[in-house]
């Protein structure tokens, strides 16, 4: 009897399939047929986008899109165009969208339990995505755009931006620097967030009746892979992030904002903390709700917190603290100050035309992500969890594994 | 625990006033500890508390039996967990309206455990209910592919759907053979699950059904390649690398125009991540 070889894992095989994913770059280039008149941009450099989810910060995220490069909206798509759609130009159905060859960039800005299925969907029919934060609504969700990223070779970039400061600061480039040496074991930083969380301007109205959804809206298509509602007016139109069905509120809405540049600084956008404690009331199983605060400590004792202020005792464990070179040995500094500063992250544009990762590249994204979605699941719960970031379970808590992974309606899958 | 004595308990829950804002932990602890202490009555009194779409009158209930769900898992209580996820489960299939039958299937989706899968098996085949109980044994996962199976000759449409999708989450090989014969069904949305799942599962025997399924055009073929990939992947995982290989080999092949080179990228990186040639080699 033989026994059976040991496999790499399905994650791993993805890993190592990416490493080779920016060396197709030559095959992609479309072969320049039409020369430019001057001072134009030839029609073959011209991209054609798709921008899906049409709400208030669409135009915004097109935009953001549109920079460093030639971009012509093609198509635009969204569920409450029943009625008004020509399927030429304005779609309800993304997937009628993805199918067009001419579209080279998905430009997403539905609300967030779309987010991870049109990004992946978007890959698989070959467009490089620019999507709205939160990258996800789950953290298993946020994975598996990862792993779609990976698996098609396509550039992902989330539309938050502030790391691109970050990375040109002198100062934020010696914190990332320090942290990313592995020189500093012991870190005791303290990153608190104490403000622009907006948990009660985003906190549910539970008690909302149910009514009929307006004949232009088609609302099983709005609710996609969550649960089928009875439509109530809040949650469709930006109020969507008060029901956990779509969002997480206030921390949804603005955490990855907040911890974009963080993770950057600190050097964590390949890992996720360890701990997470958060002080709340038991929650409602619908509406986000109040919370005081959450603390997360990552395995070298790096802590993050985000303080309301808004509910509840205010957070007093940690004061706040930064690192510098004085938390390293005479020795250990003269390596960091001899060390080269990081390569500049790429935007959007550039990561398309070269074909490397954007600077909100997809894990990166990801795991600024898991900061929000590690911080809603311990307020949901309310009790001390513990992760492994590595196979991004909870250890030993069965429920709020069942918060990382939640099961999509069908027939929407990733 | 009295009607009476459930009701008090729960009206130290917050007033939605028009949000949480006044929420009082201190108040509201002490009132799921004694709904948990009470047990079953407890129970099944905040059940008797629901009401259908009408959030005025039965927010509170609501909200006090979700935070008894999160309670059971805080403390531990394994026996607790299991008697109400299977007192929640017990008011399923009957008078109760739809819309409280589904909330509580989404209950049982964060605490039920074995011990419900049967329960849960008995509401598969509504289409009202379908889709809370595939996700409460998508959750589930031990011992839930067993229903489903069940469920799946006699279902139809969108039910139909939901249950292929929920054996392609739980990976049930035993699937394989009844997900096998519904890959040409007459439903292009059905047809894309089945071959999702059979990928899903890593399914070597589907690999000429799935190739097959290629040919299709528009988003049937975006999914149909994007199953061919996820199979492959589980097959190498899996050890199956000849089997995988043959995959990747016919995506480089059928996948020949401009539009589809970042199709041949992926197929290439697959081959190259299992140690593998385009060509094969025929010793």
């Amino acid at each position: 009897m033989t026994t059976p070889k040991k496999n790499v894992t399905r994650r791993r095989f993805l890993k190592t399939s990416a490493a080779a994913a920016t060396v197709p770059a030559m095959f992609h280039i479309v072969p320049r047929h039409c020369v430019a008149q001057s001072g134009k941009t030839p029609p073959s450099e011209t991209l054609g986008a798709a921008l899906i989810g049409c709400g208030g910060r669409s135009r915004g995220t097109l935009g953001e899109a549109s920079k460093g490069h030639a971009v012509e909206l093609r198509a635009e798509c969204d569920v409450k165009w029943v009625g008004s759609a020509d399927n030429k130009k304005r779609y309800t159905d993304f997937r009628r969208v993805l199918e067009r060859d001419d579209i080279d960039i998905a430009v997403i800005a539905t609300p967030p339990h779309w987010h991870a299925l049109i990004t992946i969907a978007a890959m698989e029919a070959g467009k490089d995505v620019l999507c709205e934060k939160p990258m996800t609504r789950t953290i298993a969700e946020g994975r598996a755009v990862v792993e779609a990223s990976n698996r098609y070779g396509r550039i992902f970039q989330i539309g938050t931006f502030g790391r691109f400061g970050s990375s040109k600061n002198k100062d934020k480039i010696l914190q990332h620097k320090i942290m990313r040496s592995g020189l500093l074991t012991d870190c005791k930083a303290v990153h608190i967030k104490n403000s622009a969380l907006k948990v009660k301007e985003w906190s549910g109205k539970p008690l909302l009746k149910p009514g009929n959804p307006p004949p232009n809206l088609d609302w099983d298509m709005y609710c996609g892979p969550s649960p089928l509602k009875p439509y109530v007016h809040e949650r469709f139109g930006g109020s969507h992030r008060k029901y956990w069905d779509y969002e997480g509120g206030g921390l949804s809405d603005m955490g990855q904002h907040h911890f974009d540049p963080t993770q950057w600084e600190f050097g964590k956008d390949d890992t996720s903390p360890v701990s997470i404690e958060a002080y709340a009331p038991p929650p409602h199983p619908e509406c986000t709700a109040m919370w005081g605060w959450v603390e997360m400590v990552f395995a070298d004792g790096l802590t993050y917190v985000l303080d309301s202020g808004e509910w509840g005792e205010p957070y007093s464990r940690k004061k706040a603290r930064g690192v510098s070179l004085k938390d390293l040995s005479p020795e250990d500094q003269a390596k960091i100050i001899a060390m080269p500063d990081p390569d500049p992250l790429l935007t959007f544009a550039e990561a398309v035309k070269t074909r490397k990762p954007a600077g909100g590249n997809a894990e990166a994204a990801h795991r600024a992500a898991c900061i929000v979605n590690l911080a809603n699941i311990g307020i949901r719960l309310g009790r001390k969890l513990n992760y492994d970031p590595v196979k991004e379970v909870f250890i030993g808590d069965e429920e709020a594994n069942r918060l990382v992974h939640q099961p999509m309606r069908a027939p929407w899958h990733v | 625990m009295t009607t009476e004595e459930i009701q008090a308990a729960v009206a130290r829950f917050p007033d939605a006033t028009p949000v949480l804002s006044t929420a009082d932990k201190v108040a509201m602890d002490e009132s799921i500890a004694a709904l948990h202490k009470a047990g079953k009555p407890a129970i099944e009194g905040l059940i008797a508390m629901f009401v259908d779409r009408n959030p005025e009158v039965d927010c509170k209930a609501r909200h006090a039996l979700h935070a008894l769900v999160h309670h059971v898992w805080t403390i531990k209580d394994d026996a607790g967990r299991a008697l109400l996820a299977a007192t929640m489960a017990g008011a399923l299939g009957g008078e109760k309206p739809k819309e409280i039958q589904a909330f509580l299937l989404a209950q049982i989706q964060l605490c039920g455990s074995k011990e419900v899968v049967a329960a849960l098996g008995k509401v598969l085949l509504d289409p009202e209910l379908c889709d809370p109980a595939c996700a409460a044994l998508m959750a589930i996962r031990d011992g839930a592919a067993a229903p489903l199976r069940d469920a799946l000759p006699k279902a139809n449409g969108r039910v139909k759907l939901a249950i292929i999708q929920a054996l392609g989450a739980l990976k049930d090989a035993a699937a394989a053979p009844a997900l096998r014969a519904i890959v040409k069904d007459e439903d292009r949305d059905t047809r894309i699950a089945a071959c999702w799942a059979l990928a899903s599962i890593g399914d070597a025997t589907a690999i000429d059904l799935l190739t097959a399924a290629t040919a299709s055009e528009g988003w049937e073929q975006i999914k149909s390649v994007k199953n061919c990939l996820v199979l492959a992947e589980n097959l190498a995982a899996a050890g199956k690398k000849s089997e995988a290989a043959k995959i990747y080999r016919h995506l480089h092949a059928s996948r020949s125009g401009a539009k589809d080179a970042y199709i041949r990228d992926a197929a290439m990186r697959g081959l190259s991540a299992i140690n593998m040639k385009l060509k094969e080699t025929v010793s």
